[in-house]
């Protein structure tokens, strides 16, 4: 299907039309930004053409050229051997030629109508600085994060792991971008079924553009009609660090300033890296607040229109008139008035999400308190619900990763729409809807619910709770590692220095 | 697909069979009261007063009285949305009141039957018998409260902190059912805008048969169950001197062993604290005085309230189901009523005063 959607694409592009290296550089010439210009010398003289948006030319000036012409150039091999820079390489064909010109590679040739070329790599890196990161920031840690350059991204898990077993395998996708996607593993310890996955499902990709890594996530991940996000997108170097260390699979590609973990389980969207920074006692407790936050998240707001529609003896009588006071105004029913809140949330955040920072802030704030308090005053919603809708979208934004907390405030509208046909009935059949779906779901493979379902017991330090670091010396259970045993714990001496 | 689109439109169906009670659209009843008619033409009819709290926007709270006669208590309730703007329901009933008329003469059972075969009425409803007019009792208003809760909160308090027997539908019925035991159930009366516990109604199965003074509650607590509280017991050590014992636990025991030859002991054991004294001094020796006091005034009362229960052959103290917990074989039920009026029954009080007070 998508073969023949984009088989128009490769018809025109492809430089097989073009039948030697003349005609290809007659047809780079119709880009402005294409030098090309001979230099002569006494008795001989090259041809030099590049792009010069892609060559840096300081380089190319300073340390290329004056080892071109200190002599006359006789032969086309000389050139490899007078430059003293890495890869220059000597093509005739005219893919890689195109190819190499594109990515900021040199073309020296001899004369006017020679078919061989030499190719000097002198393309120029300019890329943003590393800073701190943005949406998975901690307050203690590294502050490094992510950039758009995937060499810069690749050095800076290279430095924290300086281990020859870490394997960047290397694929290009998408046909019109070329971008470059690199798989990291570390040999002999990730599972061989596991990165063989990643790279057959990398080099299955069959699209234009690739835009992010985002896009990426999407084309490989196992169930693509899921809502549920099934591999981990991180902005962290030590985080990505950390998953290699563990067994798992990461994926970074240029020009995306995320790193894709794969394969990864549910509680492990529900945890946050700082967890790992702080003592194990408080990681555990945040980690329970959080999964708090997203049962409350989801469940609250059907609750409350199941138990005001159909159940009201489950109101504590003293609750009772608070509810009932708060809702003598209102003309719509329990679902509406839900719905409506819901949605004016929803589009809060919307709205601030498409704003530039500091409007965004003067949106939330209206959204927040005047249309709130008016619709209340308006006698549109209770402030009962008010409250309750407020609390669950926040209780929703304390997923740390930020795909889960879109998934989470979706579910809410079927649990809402069951929980007005079928009350609290309704409620638990998308409950069980809800499981059925997480039961069914794959990462890389891999059961999505492990430890939940199946249960692995061992791999529980580190799931809703998590254990003090030496119970974690063993490798989790469904990465199926290569090596399973991270460290020998080592009873601890007797630590006392004073004796009674 | 074919499977999924069928199983989709039948549960979307399937919801209109689902009948909604959206909370603000809905007529609660939280007490209803049942009456004899006053008017001669109406006899053999019940006559049912239903409160349902209106809540304000602004946070007040007006009751809307509903009063209806009818055969059976079902059709009472017909007449009722009649009368109503929105329908009721019965899921959040807080108390049943009976009158003294109706339990003295009719008895309650037909009525509390249709309270438990209700699913919707939970088993923690109050019973209570009303000496007052049941109409004027629920008309009164009590403040800015719902008659329901009010009256509920007063019996609750009671029952948990202070000397009223714990008395619900569910120990009702269990009273009611099993062998050797009568149900008995707090009576309460108007006193100007409040609603004052009097004492104990007693019966003989649903009927009552006679009632316990609100000042003898503790005696029968002592007797009947396990219990502590904060409400104090005034002992009069003599001519002059009383003393409040507070913050009482209380055990009682019940001594079956020579049940064969009709004996039985009850043994009270009270635990207590000295708040007030009107004497001088309080010398070890004034302590097992007030003690020993105390022990002689319960006995006593307690004695001429196992006699009283004696002569009008009711159980509501639960012995006859004590016996036949210990009872080898078959317990007759008939035997035992039989047998139960001319029971030895002695009590004995064992009084502790644990402490009394920081000045000594």
């Amino acid at each position: 299907m998508v073969n023949k959607m984009f088989r128009w694409l490769k018809k025109n592009r492809s430089p097989e039309k073009l039948k030697n290296l003349p005609e290809l550089i007659r047809n780079l010439q119709d880009s402005g930004d294409f030098l090309h210009y001979e230099s002569k010398q006494q008795d001989s003289s090259f041809f030099i053409y590049y792009f010069k948006t892609l060559v840096h030319e300081t380089e190319l000036n300073d340390h290329i050229l004056p080892y071109l012409v200190e002599k006359p150039l006789k032969t086309l091999e000389d050139i490899p051997e007078r430059v003293p820079i890495p890869g220059v390489i000597l093509s005739s064909d005219l893919k890689e030629i195109c190819e190499k010109v594109m990515r900021g590679f040199v073309i020296i040739r001899l004369n006017a109508n020679a078919t061989e070329c030499a190719l000097i790599p002198s393309q120029v890196k300019k890329a943003r600085a590393v800073t701190q990161p943005e949406v998975e920031f901690t307050v203690v840690g590294s502050k490094e994060a992510f950039v758009e350059s995937l060499d810069t991204n690749l050095h800076l898990i290279r430095k924290r792991l300086p281990v020859h077993e870490l394997k960047a395998y290397e694929v290009t996708v998408g046909k019109l971008t070329n971008t470059k996607v690199v798989v990291l593993y570390l040999d002999g310890i990730a599972n061989v079924e596991n990165v063989n996955t990643v790279k057959q499902r990398l080099e299955d990709i069959n699209v234009d553009q690739i835009v992010d890594n985002s896009v990426i996530m999407q084309l490989i991940t196992d169930d693509k009609n899921s809502p549920f996000p099934q591999l981990i997108d991180t902005e962290r170097p030590d985080r990505a660090t950390s998953v290699l260390c563990e067994g798992k699979v990461v994926v970074l590609s240029d020009g995306s300033p995320q790193a894709l973990i794969g394969p990864t389980t549910l509680v492990e969207f529900f945890s946050a890296f700082e967890d790992y920074f702080v003592n194990w006692i408080v990681a555990s407790s945040a980690r329970l607040i959080r999964i708090f936050a997203i049962l409350f998240s989801i469940l609250v707001t059907p609750v409350y229109v199941a138990t005001l529609t159909y159940h009201y003896e489950l109101i504590p009588k003293d609750l009772l008139s608070t509810l009932v006071s708060s809702r003598q105004r209102i003309p719509l029913p329990p679902i509406l008035e839900a719905i409506f809140l819901e949605l004016s949330i929803e589009l809060l955040r919307e709205a601030g999400a498409r704003l530039p920072t500091k409007v965004g802030q003067t949106i939330g704030i209206v959204g927040g308190i005047v249309i709130g308090t008016a619709s209340v005053e308006a006698g549109l919603t209770s402030n009962v619900l008010l409250i309750i809708v407020a609390l669950s979208a926040l209780a929703s934004f304390t997923t740390p990763v930020y795909r889960m907390s879109n998934t989470i405030r979706l579910t809410r509208f079927p649990f809402l729409l069951f929980a007005h046909l079928w009350g609290l009935l309704g409620v638990t059949i998308c409950f069980c809807f809800l499981i059925a779906h997480l039961l069914k779901l794959k990462s890389l493979g891999r059961p999505f619910l492990e430890p939940l379902y199946p249960l692995r017991v061992q791999d529980l330090k580190d799931a809703i709770i998590r254990l003090p670091l030496k119970f974690q010396n063993k490798r989790p259970i469904h990465l199926q590692s290569e090596d399973t045993v991270r460290f020998k714990t080592v009873t601890e001496k007797e630590k006392n220095d004073f004796h009674e | 697909m074919t499977r999924l689109f069928i199983f989709i439109v039948s549960m979307l169906l399937l919801t209109g069979c689902v009948q909604r009670s959206i909370l603000d659209d809905i007529q609660m009843v939280t007490i209803i009261g049942y009456d004899l008619p006053e008017e001669e033409n109406e006899e053999g009819l019940i006559k049912g007063v239903a409160v349902a709290p209106q809540y304000q926007a602004d946070g007040r709270v007006d009751n809307s009285v509903f009063v209806q006669t009818a055969a059976l208590s079902k059709e009472i309730r017909s007449q009722y949305n009649s009368e109503s703007p929105k329908p009721f329901v019965s899921g959040k009933l807080e108390v049943a009141l009976f009158s003294k008329d109706i339990a003295e003469t009719e008895g309650i059972m037909e009525l509390v039957d249709t309270l438990q075969r209700d699913p919707s009425i939970g088993s923690r409803v109050f019973l209570g018998i009303s000496n007052s007019d049941m109409e004027t009792l629920l008309r009164t208003n009590y403040g800015n409260v719902d008659t329901g809760t009010f009256i509920h909160d007063t019996l609750s308090h009671n029952s948990k902190h202070g000397m009223l027997p714990q008395t619900n539908l569910h120990d009702f019925l269990y009273n009611y059912y099993s062998e050797g035991n009568d149900p008995f159930l707090p009576l309460v009366e108007l006193d100007e805008d409040k609603v004052k516990i009097t004492g104990l109604a007693l019966f003989q199965g649903d009927r009552m048969v006679g009632s316990i003074d609100a000042k003898h509650l503790f005696t029968f607590k002592v007797l009947h169950q396990k219990f502590s509280s904060n409400d104090s017991f005034t002992v009069k050590v003599n001519e002059e001197e009383h003393a409040a014992i507070y913050n009482i636990a209380s055990k009682r025991n019940l001594n079956l062993k020579k049940v064969g030859s009709n004996k039985i002991e009850i043994h009270g054991k009270v635990l207590g604290v000295i708040k007030e004294y009107s004497g001088q001094k309080l010398t070890p020796a004034k302590l097992k005085e007030i003690e020993r006091a105390m022990e002689e005034d319960i006995e006593k009362r307690g004695m001429d309230m196992i006699e009283e229960f004696q002569t009008q052959n009711i159980d509501p103290l639960g012995i006859g189901n004590a016996v036949r917990s210990v009872t080898r074989g078959d317990f007759n039920k008939e035997d035992w009523r039989q047998k139960y009026p001319d029971m030895d029954i002695s009590f004995k009080m064992n009084v502790t005063v644990t402490e009394s007070g920081v000045i000594e």
